[in-house]
């Protein structure tokens, strides 16, 4: 009992080690990316291609809802308690701060985080992996590298669109309630938003793209032998990108309200 | 020429041993053939030797350099000269054919005019028998293209040294011929083949030097003829059962 519960302890720091050597390596890798001298630039395109690209009008819609939402909610409830001025604020905290960056990485979760899990599980089962090294091809280099730096990227740029659509949806809501002008709501909107809002959306944006990458594609390569493994390990590399997205916002939440 | 020396290697899998402490060299410019019974480890015995997969213990050496502490410049040095051709063909699923044949020339001739990478995949796809379209995915091939596609990106970047995984398997007779003709050609220059080919004719034809492997070890080494007039049973039992189908446990 003893020995087993000894030897579970020696793996599961093994696999800490061999997780934290795995990053370094994906994050070494991509530095090369920076000086333009890498074959995987294809592949770059094309995960920005479907992480970003393709993500954009599912993130528009939902962004829109949301931004009206909250002007519908706002609206109706704070001037009733007389807050009907906390209405921008709470946009710009949910939109900007809060809920954008967090929702932008369930999606690429659900989008991006689940295929490349799948595609490398596969990749390892079919021997696609071996073909590359005998190619002569680092697999962190070719496939991993770009990968992260296109799921990275896209998240980041898509928060951006986020926003965008979020504080757009939330005016065309407004004209339906109380018509003002587009220039008036702008001023006033952003007005209430500040630096530390953008640095706060836009650090939690690049946790959630390193964090969802990185999982992805650990337990992508974590697949060894198997295709029935490939199901187990996206259904991993799901929950890791969950747990450690959701740690990582509670963590820069606290330090933005702390500080 | 290159020389392989395998020193105590041994591979652990699921707490299953599958190699078990093989200490081997291949001559350089030869052909060598690793025989043995369906599941006895020749594969992972070959890709360990080819440096895809890392032994549990022991050592690979190329040329005298230990494989497994290359640096990226040797590694890639050694992947230039080298090929491998996989049971299952391992085609790149999401690229075409030609892209399959184009990214280890990108890898190891940048510099190659385009034209020129162009002209080599062709002749290559040509001299394995492929003639169905390049924009074709390997999903969309038949089991014996693939093996073809396979073949040729193997040798694309002209390797000196070439491991082949059974590579005539599920191969129809017309093609079969046609790349064994490829094989004896290689064979008949100075490259080092190293494979576990599973046609007993072309075995014995082709192999200038044979290891004898059984649940995982390297029970003999020698010559075909060496190893069938081995006075070993247990050696003598195998060989004649893969090469001679003498024992229903054969190949």
């Amino acid at each position: 009992m003893l020995g087993r519960l000894g030897r579970w302890f020696i793996d599961y720091v093994k696999g800490i080690f061999y997780a934290l050597g795995f990053f370094f390596k994906v994050i070494k890798a991509s530095m090369p990316f920076f000086r333009g001298r890498q074959i995987g630039k294809k592949v770059l395109t094309m995960q920005i291609l479907f992480t970003g690209f393709e993500a954009l009008n599912i993130i528009a819609l939902i962004a829109m809802a949301l931004g009206a939402v909250i002007i519908i909610q706002g609206v109706s409830l704070l001037p009733q308690f007389g807050q009907g001025e906390l209405t921008f604020p709470i946009l710009i905290t949910i939109i900007t701060r809060e809920l954008g960056p967090l929702l932008c990485a369930f999606i690429i979760i659900a989008r991006s985080g689940t295929a490349i899990a799948t595609e490398l599980g596969h990749n390892v089962v079919s021997h696609e992996i071996e073909a590359y090294i005998a190619s002569g091809i680092d697999p962190i280099s070719y496939l991993a590298a770009p990968r992260f730096l296109g799921v990275t990227l896209s998240i980041l740029l898509l928060n951006l669109y986020f926003n965008f659509f979020g504080l757009i949806g939330s005016f065309f809501i407004t004209q339906l309630i109380e018509p003002v002008q587009a220039t008036d709501y702008f001023r006033k909107l952003l007005s209430y938003l500040r630096l530390e809002d953008i640095a706060s959306s836009t650090l939690k944006s690049l946790t959630f793209g390193i964090i969802i990458s990185l999982s992805s594609l650990y337990y992508g390569f974590k697949v060894e032998q198997a295709s029935t493994e490939v199901p187990q390990m996206v259904i991993k590399a799901v929950g890791a990108s969950f747990v450690f997205s959701i740690i990582a916002d509670a963590v820069i939440t606290l330090i933005y309200y702390t500080r | 020429m290159i020389s392989i020396k395998l020193e105590n290697v041994t591979f652990i899998r699921n707490n299953r041993k599958i190699i078990d402490n093989v200490s081997l060299e291949f001559p350089p410019g030869k052909t060598s053939v690793i025989i043995g019974p369906s599941g006895c480890g020749k594969s992972t015995l070959l890709k360990i030797t080819a440096g895809l997969i890392p032994p549990t213990s022991g050592k690979v050496y190329v040329d005298g350099v230990n494989l497994l502490t290359m640096n990226r410049t040797e590694l890639l040095d050694f992947r230039k000269k080298s090929g491998f051709v996989f049971q299952d063909a391992a085609l790149w699923a999401n690229k075409s054919v030609y892209e399959n044949m184009i990214l280890p020339l990108q890898v190891h001739f940048p510099g190659m005019d385009t034209d020129e990478k162009d002209k080599k995949i062709r002749s290559m796809l040509k001299a394995v028998g492929y003639t169905d379209s390049l924009l074709l995915r390997p999903a969309q091939l038949s089991n014996g293209e693939r093996k073809m596609v396979s073949l040729a990106r193997a040798l694309v970047i002209s390797p000196v040294l070439l491991y082949m995984d059974t590579p005539l398997t599920l191969v129809d007779p017309s093609v079969s011929a046609k790349m064994e003709r490829l094989i004896l050609d290689l064979h008949s220059s100075d490259n080092t083949i190293i494979s576990n080919f599973t046609d007993p004719s072309l075995t014995k034809r082709i192999s200038d030097f044979a290891a004898v492997m059984k649940d995982g070890r390297v029970i003999s080494t020698g010559t075909i003829a060496e190893i069938t007039d081995n006075k070993n049973s247990e050696t003598r039992d195998t060989v004649s059962a893969v090469l001679y189908h003498q024992n229903s446990n054969s190949v």
